[in-house]
């Protein structure tokens, strides 16, 4: 139970529980009100952190636009941005992102691969040093993936940022993150079929005990 | 007739068997049971691996009451765009396991996923609530706050911050950016209580170069920022930020009057190499020049600085020196007094006055003799610059160009800076 607990804190991107402790902070105060901005909602393989301008960020951290992203080997990222769209992240990757209601979204791939997919109404561009790699019409919306490598070349509309392992988890981007972590069907269902099958068939005759009937069938 | 023998006998045999009866229905009911939760669980963890939304519906019917299983359930539905039932989904798990925080924190997330920030406070504060010594809830909590506009967040987020150090730069860097680089106002809303916070601010601003705001995060700091300090001296210094340098050196080596030379008689030990405003040898130091305090026969005080001379050393190089703040265009008197003994050299030492923001040549003293056993008194006038913030007052030789090797030593004591 707590394996499935770990699994689907995973799988899904939330919280995992953390070891460490943190004070109840003591000191209370008026809520001051931000301007209004948009930001981004990250999510991180397996809440591992990923570098947000440099620094250490993990599952559930904010992104505000113009942020420049860095993805660890075999850490992927996703970036939901409210109302616009999201962003799938591979390991090893850097990019820049801008977004605004306004223009959509825009990144600036230095290399890696990324997944970009934004809303109906919304705008999306994914730039690389050699130029726009590709566009997302905004009256439909839609999704665009770029790899982009340390060579300089890229690779645009063909799956390779899925297969690189964008996006926090299988569920982000149809990514092979998570997947791997759980048990296939064949094998874990089909023991688990056959087990409960025997089981159920065995019971009777295990505790079976005396003749209950006279009735001979 | 047999028919109805046997039909008659059949509660008889049921009576007289009912443990038996009983202990099957138990045990097939048991099996039952089991089984429909391992089924559900197997089911659950495939959906999820193959993202099957259906295979999760499926599960939840065989097992309602497992708040994992619903929690799956409710994952694939957010992933697959149904916000509105993932949500429901969510809630029935916190219902299924109310003192869960991982649970209301997932629902929380889905919350603000759907637009609905109130909600999701709500439940990341019910997260917050059953586990208030984790750091996880407190950052999902500041986050969200966060991302609600409310600058109260980063207060949860410092929370979580106190147990893992290494979120703090971030949490700096994303209050940075939403207050517009207002440096007081990421102070006010980070709230530091901690020397490490109070550090993290420090390099923060440090590096966008907000100098006069790092300052006194560097002071809060204490002891544990000395490293740090005397690091961004140097880079302060590199800079020619004379003024911004020496307010953070003297956190460490408190504050002299400002035109005032530091241990200008030479009486303690000092560590030649640090950046800053007291005596520093040349960097590289050279090989062929040796520092020593001397008690013997000291122009003032316990001590005189004896400096041997034993080869090469670049001779437009001070081998020691000091920056001193003055103000700009002022004249000044400087003082000193040396002594030497068998001085060998094309270029003779001597003291030489330099703007330190222009590295004009403002005065320089005569050289110094080659051997003069006892103390001499030299004064050089000078007025500074315009732009004069600093100037450096520094021990090197004149009248030759490297190579230029010299042997012999000399004795210097009794700097004084006086403004005329």
């Amino acid at each position: 139970m707590i394996g499935t607990a770990l699994l689907v804190a995973t799988a899904i991107l939330l919280t995992s529980v953390s070891a460490g402790f943190a004070a109840p902070n003591s000191r209370s105060g008026r809520t001051k009100l931000l301007s209004p901005q948009l930001i981004g909602v990250l999510t991180t393989q397996g809440n591992n952190p990923i570098k947000i301008n440099g620094a250490n960020v993990k599952s559930g951290g904010s992104v505000p636009s113009g942020a420049l992203i860095e993805t660890p080997n075999g850490i992927g990222a996703t970036l939901r941005i409210p109302n616009l769209g999201s962003v799938c992240i591979s390991p090893n990757s850097t990019l820049n992102i801008q977004f605004d209601p306004t223009t959509g979204i825009t990144i600036t791939l230095v290399h890696g691969c990324v997944i970009l997919r934004t809303f109906a109404g919304t705008a999306g561009r994914i730039d690389t040093t050699k130029g726009t790699a590709g566009q997302i019409d905004p009256a439909n919306g839609g999704s665009l993936d770029v790899c982009m490598a340390p060579s300089g070349g890229s690779t645009v509309g063909q799956g390779a940022a899925a297969a690189a392992g964008a996006g926090a988890s299988a569920l982000d981007c149809n990514a092979a993150a998570g997947a791997a972590a759980v048990p296939t069907f064949p094998t874990i269902a089909k023991w688990g079929l056959i087990g409960g099958i025997t089981e159920i068939a065995l019971a009777p005759l295990l505790f079976r005990g005396g003749n209950p009937s006279p009735i001979v069938p | 007739m047999a028919a109805s023998n046997h039909t008659n006998r059949f509660p008889l045999l049921l009576a007289r068997n009912a443990g038996i009866v009983a202990f099957v229905l138990i045990t097939l009911l048991s099996i039952w049971i089991a089984g429909s939760a391992g089924m559900a669980n197997v089911l659950s963890r495939y959906a999820l691996a193959n993202n099957q939304v259906t295979l999760a519906d499926a599960a939840v019917k065989l097992n309602r009451n497992d708040p994992e299983v619903r929690l799956i359930r409710a994952a694939l539905l957010e992933a697959n765009d149904n916000q509105t039932a993932a949500i429901a989904e969510y809630e029935e798990a916190t219902a299924l396991r109310p003192d869960d925080y991982v649970l209301w924190l997932a629902l929380a997330r889905a919350n603000e996923i759907s637009g609905d920030s109130t909600r999701a406070i709500a439940a990341a504060r019910q997260a917050v609530k059953l586990a208030p010594y984790y750091a996880e809830p407190h950052w999902q909590l500041g986050n969200i706050l966060v991302r609600a506009g409310q600058t109260e967040g980063f207060r949860e987020l410092s929370a979580a911050a106190n147990s893992n150090h290494t979120l703090m730069p971030g949490i700096i860097d994303l209050a940075w950016h939403l207050l517009n680089g207002n440096a007081r106002a990421v102070e006010e809303a980070i709230q530091p209580q901690s020397p490490e916070v109070y550090r993290a601010l420090a390099r923060y601003f440090s590096q966008q170069d907000q100098i006069d705001d790092a300052i006194p995060m560097f002071k809060a700091a204490g002891v544990d920022a000395h490293g740090d300090i005397r690091a961004y001296v140097r880079q302060l210094i590199a800079k020619k930020k004379y003024i911004q340098a020496y307010a953070l050196w003297s956190l460490i080596h408190g504050s002299n009057a400002q035109e005032s030379i530091t241990d200008a008689g030479f009486e303690r030990e000092g560590d030649l190499t640090e950046s800053g405003f007291n005596w520093r040898s040349a960097d590289p130091p050279p090989a062929t020049c040796r520092f020593a305090l001397d008690p013997v026969n000291p122009r003032e005080g316990m001590f005189s600085l004896r400096v041997d001379f034993t080869g090469d050393s670049n001779p437009a190089t001070p081998v020691i020196s000091q920056l001193v703040l003055v103000q700009p265009l002022t004249h000044y008197r400087l003082q000193f007094s040396t002594k030497s003994e068998n001085l060998v050299s094309a270029g003779l030492p001597i003291v030489i006055v330099t703007d330190a923001n222009t590295e004009i040549v403002l005065a320089k003293s005569d050289q110094f003799a080659r051997t003069a056993p006892d103390w001499h008194d030299y004064v050089v006038e000078f007025t500074s610059g315009p732009s004069t913030t600093t100037i450096q007052i520094g021990l090197r030789r004149d009248g030759c160009t490297s190579p230029c090797p010299i042997f012999g030593r000399v004795w210097l004591d009794a700097f004084w800076l006086r403004k005329l």
